[in-house]
């Protein structure tokens, strides 16, 4: 008897957490209010050729840092150097709009995996796969301010938007539960660049920080 | 119009400068055991030293040069304190055998045995700023000269470190064999260079200073 209260008190926090996982974000049900007309902004690359981060990678307990220098070579490919404080390079790599190029890593980070899943958060930081976003409409998630939500390769972005529709947050959403495969935040904006990026991973545990910084020139 | 003439004026110091650095290219070494002599009597009297440091990484990739800067400790015989101030803060200090960093304000505490590239750097970071490399055995080392400094072109042996450090070249100045600048080159042919400006030597340091909190 005993055992039977005990099976079914844990049941229902089972339950109980796996709704509040499903309706987490309250993307599923958003209501459609309008088509968005505007086009995301981005300060990145304006006024600088190449942007700088203080940046932390921290997976599994596990953290790497260094300094992560991105430059944009052509609208849609960047090329990137991630490298110690000390000087000592992790990788270069030459990032296109669906593919990217290892010139050079050093074997720890050198898989599949982890180099292609670097390589798509930068691209989502910087450039925000912006010409691959499509059918932008605004919408209102439950409980929640209006977003703009874009098509993406068959599934969605969710993008909360400044006044000059520079994104302060994307959240990627796949599959018919709208579950979120990761987010991008975009904080402490100096002339409209974010001074801080933090991306978050949701399938698995890697978390991503960056602080912009600026080498004397 | 001063204005421009100041800038014309710097741009030609500059120039000159330059061209007085490659006009006094490294030669082979003369008396390489007298030099070795020196260098460790040298090393017997540094007990201390503090100074200030350029570092300048080249980013071939990039076509690009970044430079950061900060102050080093090093006490006798394994503690040793790289505060990077500029642009900026990241602190790692080698202390008997741990290596401490502080980045965004966390610490962590690491085994330097526990990882070979940490122990390669650590070791090699410390037998540098003392100069204590010439009889290294993991490097194979040319002896150059000019007519300020000594240079130590070291080649290391091991296959594995050559993935990460090419060739490791260490200037030491003539007037003091002191340690003036560390140069390390990766197999792509960046290289990082860390000049070591303002040294004092045998300054007393407190053990606490490379406990990093």
């Amino acid at each position: 008897m005993k055992n039977l209260i005990f099976n079914k008190y844990f049941y229902c926090i089972y339950v109980f957490i796996f709704l509040l996982s499903c309706s987490r974000n309250g993307y599923k049900h958003a209501v459609v209010k309008e088509a968005f007309n505007g086009h995301l902004q981005s300060s990145f690359f304006k006024n600088d050729s190449i942007h700088y981060f203080k940046t932390s990678v921290s997976t599994y307990g596990k953290e790497l840092s260094g300094i992560l220098a991105i430059k944009r070579q052509h609208p849609d490919t960047l090329k990137v150097s991630f490298f110690t404080e000390m000087g000592v390079s992790f990788f270069d790599v030459l990032i296109t709009h669906d593919s990217y190029q290892i010139s050079r890593c050093i074997p720890q980070l050198d898989s599949k995996a982890v180099m292609s899943t670097l390589a798509e958060d930068i691209r989502w930081v910087v450039l925000f796969n912006a010409g691959k976003l499509h059918n932008g409409v605004v919408v209102q998630p439950k409980n929640k301010g209006n977003l703009v939500r874009f098509d993406y390769q068959n599934e969605y972005i969710f993008a909360a938007l400044n006044e000059e529709n520079v994104p302060l947050k994307l959240d990627y959403v796949y599959g018919s539960k709208f579950k979120s495969k990761f987010e991008i935040r975009f904080e402490a904006f100096e002339k409209q660049l974010p001074s801080k990026v933090f991306v978050e991973h949701h399938n698995f545990n890697m978390k991503i920080e960056l602080t912009a910084i600026s080498f004397e020139k | 119009m001063n204005k421009f003439l100041s800038i014309f004026c710097i741009g030609l110091i500059a120039v000159f400068c330059s061209f007085i650095e490659q006009a006094d290219p490294y030669t082979a070494m003369k008396d390489v055991a007298g030099f070795k002599t020196k260098l460790n009597q040298k090393n017997q009297t540094i007990t201390s030293l503090s100074c200030d440091f350029v570092q300048e990484k080249s980013l071939t990739f990039m076509a690009q040069k970044v430079i950061s800067k900060g102050n080093m400790k090093y006490k006798k015989p394994d503690m040793m304190k790289l505060e990077y101030t500029t642009p900026f803060q990241y602190i790692m200090s080698l202390n008997k055998g741990k290596v401490i960093i502080k980045d965004n304000g966390k610490v962590n505490k690491y085994d330097a045995k526990s990882n070979k590239l940490f122990k390669y750097v650590n070791d090699l970071m410390i037998k540098a700023v003392q100069g204590n490399v010439a009889d290294s055995k993991e490097f194979t080392i040319v002896f150059k000269e000019n007519s300020k400094n000594y240079l130590m072109e070291m080649t290391p042996i091991d296959a594995t470190m050559k993935e990460y450090v090419n060739k490791v070249n260490v200037h030491v100045a003539k007037a003091d064999y002191g340690v003036v600048k560390v140069e390390m080159t990766e197999k792509s042919g960046d290289y990082t260079l860390i000049s070591f400006i303002n040294r004092v030597y045998n300054t007393p340091i407190k053990d606490e200073e490379f406990n990093i909190q």
